[in-house]
């Protein structure tokens, strides 16, 4: 299902649609992912974002092209337009978000009319959260429709693979498929330029003035 | 014909008929309906095996599709069931009887024969009948006419008065269709006592549906997920099958998609355009060996951590995991910093150690330094990470190691911390 301007490759890889309302951290976990970002802003997504993700696996390299859709409604561009093709979906809730919990049918329901037939994962987000308003117990969704829950969290990190590898052993037809570590390649020897390093003195010295973001100390845990 | 839509009873459901009529070109449609059809049949025998036996029939005589849906869909309601079922034990036996038929056939009507010899072409030849014989919906002449020759192709003894009959049957009581229609959804779903043939036929009828429906992607196709969402996992891949096989790009995953069924259940519904890239594509997926890039290393240092950036002024994170410090086997004097994420073992940090390299304080836990990423997007540049660790003395730990293992060009090495800790790191 690869667009147009889309990099084809060799490996196999899977339309995977985000949907969920506006504000339940579907772009932070995909920026989450890409990047190793967490990021605190909400700027609401337009229609929607598409990023190619690779995982290795124990049976090779897949890519997921997620689909990550705009939650607000009144940026919601082609809606399930955006579906077409879907091969596996998450549908996303905060758990310190009742309503967002309470939508959850509707988006299955919209997913469903144009994908039939394909894995989902349910992921109540921001876990983390010390105060939320769907506990674990209230989730209930998933059962009837069987689909697959995870709680998860953007921030800490918690479970923020689960979907994925739940999706590629899905597609994939195998439960033995898990996560491996990439390959890494030698780096480059390093060759330092002075001048090159004189400018870089600057940055560093700007970088160590500012401090690294706070966690909340949960860095680790 | 659009007098002939309009003229629908409302309680049309089924998008298919307007769609059909907004496409117009029904001729086109119809064009790619038979190509795809024809398609997605043979990759549906191929899998399926001995429940296709009607598979293989309809290959011969017919296509598939029309027949199956079209028995559904065009009896009257009472009728129905009955045909459904009627299709399914023509199916078992049917062999002998089509070919029975088809001699039949030849011998009857030109029309008839047409119908029944062209397997691929039917819903072309039925449209063309279709526009003969009076200006219906290009649907749901088409599916007339399907449904004329799995009539015709099951009862053996009764074909063809029962045919026309049905066809005027049709022509007048298109509404009825629409009932059909909501029948074959609902026996469907609780068809579970039924012979999976059955299943098969009614899933692939939704791709001669999705076909005669021709483009529509859009409401042919939800129409259908609307029915088959609750109640049948099996049959919703169909339509979504037909679209993977359009593009290029196979769809792997869909036949062993449904959440919690097993893959046995996918393989049956994929019948139509994935098997191929099944086949070829992830149920090849098999234990590989993935290299790590670290076979000839040893790893000296190794802590939990997480990994910054410093861009555009301000510290991005670029995720946590296990830093390592790993020592080339062959060559002593090459050592890399090493990180991946948890839990996705993505490669984040990959920089060889230099002897320049220098190392400055970031609060109690953290510490920063330029190096080059080798997995960075930018490339190739210096860039300002930082590490913070769990607990002020690991960043120590990892001091020494840097200070030990980044080579020998400076010998400035007599920091307090280094030797030891080095040595108790290796």
């Amino acid at each position: 299902m690869a667009l147009p301007n889309q990099q084809t490759v060799d490996y196999p890889s899977f339309k995977l649609v985000i949907v969920g309302d506006g504000g339940t951290g579907k772009t932070t976990f995909v920026k989450r992912h890409l990047t190793g970002e967490f990021e605190k802003k909400y700027e609401p997504t337009i229609g929607v974002e598409v990023h190619p993700l690779d995982f290795f696996t124990n049976c090779g390299k897949i890519r997921f092209y997620c689909w990550d859709t705009a939650g607000q409604e009144k940026f919601g561009g082609l809606r399930d337009g955006y579906y077409i093709h879907g091969q596996c979906a998450i549908i996303m809730f905060d758990v310190t978000a009742r309503l967002t919990y309470k939508n959850v049918p509707t988006w299955h329901r919209d997913l469903c009319r144009v994908c039939e037939n394909i894995p989902i994962v349910l992921c109540g987000n921001k876990v983390d959260v010390k105060n939320r308003q769907v506990k674990a117990k209230q989730v209930t969704f998933h059962r009837k429709k069987n689909l697959q829950y995870y709680e998860i969290s953007a921030k800490s990190n918690y479970n923020f693979e689960k979907p994925f590898l739940y999706l590629a052993r899905k597609l994939a037809g195998n439960t033995d498929i898990h996560f491996v570590e990439s390959p890494a390649l030698a780096p480059p020897e390093v060759h330092i330029d002075l001048a090159a390093q004189q400018i870089h003195e600057a940055e560093l010295a700007q970088a160590a003035n500012q401090p690294l973001p706070d966690d909340d100390d949960d860095t680790f845990e | 014909m659009g007098d002939a839509e309009n003229a629908l009873p409302p309680s049309k459901k089924r998008a298919a008929g307007r769609e059909i009529s907004r496409d117009n070109p029904g001729l086109d449609d119809d064009d790619d309906v038979s190509e795809q059809e024809s398609g997605t049949f043979k990759r549906a025998s191929e899998e399926v095996l001995a429940t296709r036996r009607i598979v293989k029939v309809r290959r011969q005589p017919s296509a598939p599709s029309s027949n199956p849906f079209a028995g559904i869909k065009l009896l009257p309601t009472t009728e129905a069931q009955t045909a459904g079922e009627k299709t399914v034990s023509g199916d078992v036996d049917g062999q002998p009887k089509i070919s029975a038929e088809n001699e039949k056939d030849k011998d009857d009507d030109n029309k008839q024969s047409e119908v029944k010899d062209n397997d691929a072409e039917v819903q072309v030849e039925s449209k063309a009948e279709a526009n003969i014989e009076v200006e219906v919906n290009t649907e749901s002449a088409a599916e007339e006419k399907s449904s004329t020759v799995i009539d015709e192709v099951k009862p053996v003894t009764d074909n063809e008065p029962a045919l026309s009959e049905h066809k005027t049957e049709n022509d007048e009581k298109s509404g009825d269709d629409d009932k059909k229609d909501e029948k074959t959804e609902n026996v469907d779903p609780s068809g579970e006592g039924t012979p999976l043939s059955s299943f098969q036929q009614l899933s692939s009828s939704q791709n001669a549906f999705t076909n005669l429906s021709g483009t529509g992607f859009s409401s042919s196709t939800f129409s259908f997920g609307s029915i088959a969402k609750d109640g049948s996992s099996a049959f919703g891949t169909s339509s979504v099958s037909l679209f993977g096989s359009k593009t290029d790009q196979p769809s792997f995953g869909l036949g062993l998609s449904n959440n919690g069924n097993s893959s046995l259940f996918g393989t049956s519904s994929t019948s139509a355009a994935v098997s191929k890239s099944e086949g070829s594509g992830f149920p090849s997926m098999q234990e590989v060996e993935l290299a790590t890039g670290e076979e000839n290393e040893e790893v000296v240092f190794n802590a939990d951590s997480a990994l910054y950036e410093f861009m555009e002024g301000g510290w991005k994170e670029r995720g946590k995991g296990e830093l390592k410090i790993n020592v080339s086997k062959p060559d002593k004097d090459k050592a890399r910093l090493l990180m991946r994420t948890k839990g996705n073992y993505r490669l984040i940090l990959n920089a060889s150690l230099f002897p320049d390299i220098k190392l400055t304080s970031m609060d109690k836990k953290g510490v920063s330094f330029a190096c080059v990423n080798s997995n960075s997007e930018g490339g190739g540049g210096f860039s300002t990470y930082a590490l913070k660790f769990k607990d002020p003395s690991i960043v120590e730990e990892f001091r020494g190691a840097v200070t030990a293992y980044k080579g020998k060009a400076s010998s400035d090495v007599n920091t307090p911390e280094n030797s030891p800790k080095a040595t108790t790191d290796e």
